[in-house]
């Protein structure tokens, strides 16, 4: 699925936290997003899963502008921070109601997304006992269980481990192998050295460069 | 919504219920209409206080609703919707579901109080098209507020909105009153949205009556 950022802007209490963005994601291609904290890696990334309105320009999935249509795009896997699991249920459970959302994903499906990201399914431990680790490697499966056609990941690798991080990269690298967009950002360029094919530098809301 | 919401609504309505029964034992309601009714401007605040308590805990049991969706687990469901507007729908009319069912309880266990505790009498005597209009009325009062509550919490924490809307309401509960014994300012009214219908306190009853 091919992205197009065409001017977008957004103003939150006086301050621009995206800047008149232009970019071009193509199908099938991993891009990664760098910059510092407060640099507006996230906003962009809301806005193109269509969480967050732009004050200003238009998000087209398809050819699609998503704002006007008032449409989420239709297939989309997203980590975005401060995003969590039910923690009264277990990790098959979480992902078996997500499920009966969009009804794509089979039990088996599900099950192989879990045991992709280290985890087991058949474990009944409650996600409120998992460790920070395990709570975002079922978050990862949560944003691939569906084989969605774009992956907005917002820094997947958090609070994981050097071993968990090569499982992790291993994963986006199947995606993308899939066909899968995937849009995935970092504090760091070199956490995005081995596995992107394009970078985009972000800084106080604008790209720095391409 | 959680279990323990619901079980503590339902010990709320018992709890206003004896309240009621102990402070204003000259009431028995074999009509439905205590508590659709409301009470009159020259009620003792103690006793409105009592009628307080079930919208406090009405309020309370939807804290943080409908913003549940823009942060943590609710953005893995909201964008696994195809339409943005479905979500907020589905919330409003769960709310107005769980209002009217916990309305019809309250209503139900206050008649059933009250034939069991009226030893003359022993009948009910319901004016079908009085309970209707003013079932009704109780319900979109209770229904509008909660919305103008779950709105607030769009631009105000969880707990400022709940406090905000607390405190209209035992606003409206007081100067409702103040300006009905004082006469005057009749206007005002309509800026006053109690926590329930208060048709003793309007019009609607002495139409009925007559």
């Amino acid at each position: 699925m091919k992205i197009i950022v065409t001017g977008v802007s957004k103003k939150i209490k006086k301050q621009h936290v995206l800047n008149n963005i232009t970019l071009e994601f193509r199908n099938g291609v991993f891009y990664g997003l760098y910059g510092r904290n407060g640099s507006g890696k996230t906003m962009l990334l809301r806005s193109v899963a269509g969480l967050l309105r732009p004050s200003a320009g238009k998000v087209e999935i398809d050819g699609k502008d998503i704002y006007s249509e008032n449409k989420f795009p239709p297939s989309i896997g997203v980590i975005i921070e401060n995003t969590s699991l039910l923690p009264q249920y277990d990790a098959f459970t979480n992902l078996k109601l997500l499920s009966k959302i969009k009804k794509i994903a089979t039990d088996e499906d599900i099950k192989s997304a879990i045991r992709r990201v280290g985890l087991n399914p058949d474990n009944k431990l409650k996600v409120r006992k998992f460790s920070l680790g395990m709570k975002q490697r079922l978050s990862i499966a949560q944003a691939i269980f569906e084989k969605p056609d774009i992956l907005l990941l917002d820094e997947p690798t958090n609070a994981i481990d050097e071993n968990g991080v090569q499982e992790v990269y291993r994963i986006i690298q199947e995606e993308k192998e899939r066909g899968a967009t995937i849009i995935l950002t970092s504090h760091h360029k070199q956490d995005l050295d081995i596995l992107a094919d394009e970078f985009i530098h972000m800084d106080h809301g604008e790209v720095i460069h391409e | 919504m959680k279990r323990e919401y619901y079980i503590a609504v339902l010990i709320v309505i018992f709890i206003q219920l004896f309240c009621y029964y102990q402070w204003d034992s000259a009431s028995i309601d074999t009509t439905g209409l205590v508590i659709l009714g409301g009470l009159e401007g020259h009620y003792k605040y103690l006793l409105l206080a009592t009628w307080y308590l079930f919208f406090a805990s009405i309020s309370f049991s939807f804290i943080g609703y409908m913003r549940s969706y823009l942060v943590g687990h609710g953005i893995y469901v909201l964008i696994r919707e195809k339409r943005k507007i479905k979500i907020p729908l589905k919330r409003f009319c769960h709310i107005f579901f769980f209002i009217t069912l916990y309305c019809f309880i309250q209503v139900m266990v206050s008649i059933i109080f009250g034939y069991f505790s009226d030893m003359n009498q022993k009948s009910v005597h319901i004016n079908l098209t009085m309970f209707i209009t003013s079932f009704l009325l109780y319900i979109m009062t209770l229904f509008v507020l909660i919305c103008f509550q779950i709105t607030l919490e769009l631009w105000l924490s969880e707990p400022v909105a709940l406090l905000v809307t607390n405190i209209y309401i035992l606003g409206s509960i007081i100067f409702g009153g103040i300006i009905l014994q004082e006469g005057k300012g009749y206007s005002l009214l309509y800026l006053l949205i109690s926590n329930f219908s208060m048709i003793k306190r309007t019009d609607i009853w002495h139409n009925h009556a007559n």
